[in-house]
């Protein structure tokens, strides 16, 4: 009841010539104030089309429908209009994307591009005549250096760790209830990226704010996330606080990931490898998407859906095989 | 197996004469030597711009040295232009990080892998047909993905083509850059047990570029870590979990993520990025960023010294680990 962001059967399926691409189906998520909420899950899994979907800025070409209940702060987001839509995005869901170099303007100034992320949003910012003050405020917040002198540089003049800051800073400009960081750190440098996760950290300590991250590093999710939903073939397969997926995973994806992420600390030993490759969205047979991959499929895996399993609380897992692990271990 | 002495490559930039700037020079491999054994994994690692791309097409020839020797099972590698290519045509190959760039997309999977082998001449067609599905099936391609083209594949199945093609002409040497950091963890896993067998298989010899100290902890005998074209250390894996290291190692593991919400991270992250090659600092390198950096390490550039062991650390301060 006290989530701030509520998600319900969620999904976006696009139309393409090869069949109808079901890229996120029927998602559940619930998002509370201050929470790190981690998406994990390999390409194709339909978790950055899950958070585009959640902004409607799904792009629209080839889109069949995109459907479901978004509820933030007791309005649906599936059904607000466009004006009020554009009040809500970069003002209180705000997003940063993986690449900086390609989500900002090469030939505006950096410093021009976050003035105008505060004149798009009066309602956030009303005071005009603070803009400077604020941007160079939020600018000193994520870490640069000097933010008067990068105010007046270009893109192209900044590395790809500063650039992320400019990215973040303008994402939270407009002091946002929800950040949705999307793969913000799989361009950077590792050091790079303990700095980014580490500003992240700090920014919901002193703002409460929620954050949505999506990655396909577990150990990313490991540091930083208070709970986690695992994506497989546009559906959540499993969704826990993070120290349970983690300490107890249920779901054979789940299993078979964390076993087959390479540890620091394990010296020339041969991985875990798990069979086959990430499945075809446009193929999806009538079965669980994973079945021909998991190495405890039953029969009916490969002829039904797998119904949610709804453990404690909100967390659900989709797989018969977890069901029975969750009754073992509880 | 390979010996690099001195190895540089200098790049001149373009001055802007209008703004009356000298020509800056680019160190983007400043003076670096090693070994590599035969049959043995040398891991290369560093963040972007550390200049470990470059070294790597250096050993195959792709970038000439501006100074240095490299030396191939007893002779040494000329330049191109005196058939340094031909020397070693047959004998090194690569696997690329982006297995949806490195592919020609209009080419059938059969043509890929065969190019190389075609390319050396001296067999006939037949013989390339026997070794290019030899191959294939080495990698775990399946006869009927031969007549294929690359779209058809996924980003794993990709990386396997990439590494038939290199395969395909039996070479000693291998040199691997990133060749698993555009893929997912679950083919990733695949992909580096496949590079450890046929390594056993064919008592292969590889350089493993990548920037990623856990998968080269996995696959690798030897590490050396390099900073803005310098070497900062030269070491086995096993010596990553020894006290003594060098800071930036330290930093560099220090900042992998643990898959474990129970086990914290170590410490506050290296502060500051790695400078602009153009614009290295004086003294040692790394300490601008180098917690441990007293007055020597801005004045002096430490030598890379043996520490015993096959463990050679760059550092002024390595006597006090």
């Amino acid at each position: 009841m006290d989530s701030l962001l509520q998600v319900d059967q969620l999904s976006t399926h696009f139309r393409t010539p090869r069949g109808l691409v079901k890229a996120v189906d029927g998602v559940d998520l619930r998002l509370r104030k201050g929470e790190i909420l981690g998406i994990v899950g390999e390409s194709g899994s339909g978790k950055s089309v899950m958070a585009q979907s959640l902004l409607r800025v799904v792009p629209k070409s080839n889109l069949a429908h995109s459907d479901g209940r978004v509820l933030f702060d007791g309005t649906d987001l599936m059904h607000l209009n466009e004006e009020g839509m554009r009040r809500v995005r970069g003002a209180r869901i705000a997003m940063v994307t993986q690449n900086p170099s390609t989500s900002l303007n090469p030939v505006l100034t950096v410093g021009a591009q976050l003035m105008e992320t505060l004149r798009f949003h009066p309602d956030r910012s009303p005071d005009q005549s603070r803009f400077k003050e604020r941007m160079l405020a939020m600018m000193h917040e994520v870490q640069l250096p000097n933010p008067a002198a990068i105010a007046q540089r270009y893109p192209f003049q900044l590395s790809g760790g500063m650039k992320q800051r400019i990215s973040i800073a303008m994402a939270l400009l407009c002091e946002p209830e929800i950040l949705i960081a999307d793969e913000p750190t799989t361009a950077l440098d590792v050091t790079i990226q303990a700095q980014i996760l580490d500003l992240i950290r700090s920014l919901r300590q002193a703002h409460g704010t929620s954050v949505i991250f999506i990655t396909h590093d577990l150990g990313v999710v490991a540091q930083l996330c208070d709970s986690v939903a695992v994506m497989y073939g546009g559906k959540v397969i499993e969704y826990n606080t993070a120290s349970e997926v983690f300490r107890h995973p249920r779901h054979p994806y789940t299993q078979g990931l964390l076993q087959s992420n390479p540890i620091f600390g394990n010296t020339r030993s041969r991985l875990h490898a798990m069979p086959g490759q990430p499945p075809d969205l446009a193929a999806l047979g009538p079965g669980c998407a994973f079945a021909p991959r998991c190495s405890q499929a039953q029969q009916s895996c490969l002829t039904t859906s797998p119904s949610a399993t709804l453990l404690d609380g909100h967390f659900r897992h989709l797989c018969p095989v977890a069901e029975t692990q969750g009754a073992a271990s509880a | 197996m390979i010996e690099v002495r001195n190895l540089k490559k200098h790049y001149r930039l373009p001055a802007s004469r209008w703004l009356g700037e000298k020509p800056a020079t680019l160190r983007a491999v400043d003076g670096v030597s090693f070994t590599i054994e035969a049959g043995e994994t040398l891991g290369l690692v560093g963040e972007s711009g550390s200049g470990k791309s470059t070294l790597g097409q250096m050993l195959l020839m792709q970038t000439v040295p501006t100074e240095g020797r490299i030396i191939f099972d007893g002779t040494e590698v000329q330049d191109p232009k005196s058939g340094g290519m031909h020397q070693l045509k047959g004998k090194v190959q690569v696997v690329f990080q982006d297995p949806y760039d490195a592919l020609n997309p209009r080419m059938r999977v059969r043509d890929i892998i065969a190019e190389p082998l075609r390319n050396l001449q001296g067999q006939s067609d037949q013989e390339i047909v026997q070794q290019v599905e030899a191959v294939a099936q080495q990698v775990g391609l399946r006869v009927e993905d031969l007549s294929k083209f690359p779209h058809q594949f996924s980003g794993g199945q990709r990386q396997r083509i990439g590494i038939a093609r290199a395969l395909s002409v039996q070479p000693k040497f291998l040199v691997l850059d990133e060749p698993v950091s555009a893929l997912d963890v679950s083919v990733q896993a695949q992909v580096i047990n496949l590079l450890m067998d046929i390594q056993e298989q064919h008592q292969m010899t590889y350089l493993f570029i990548s920037h990623n100290l856990a998968v080269v902890e996995h696959i690798c005998d030897r590490v050396l870590i390099l900073y803005l074209g310098k070497i900062a250390e030269i070491l086995k894996v096993e010596d990553l979990h020894k006290h003594k290291l060098h800071p930036y190692t330290r930093a560099l593991i220090d900042s992998i993520p643990v898959p474990d919400p129970a086990r914290a991270k170590a410490g506050q992250p290296l502060s500051g990025e790695i400078p602009d090659p153009a614009k290295a600092p004086t003294g040692c390198r790394f300490s601008p960023r180098c917690t441990m950096a007293q007055a020597v390490c801005k004045e002096r550039e430490p030598e890379l010294s043996d520490l015993g062991g096959g463990h050679w650390m760059a550092c002024h301060r390595s006597a006090e680990m």
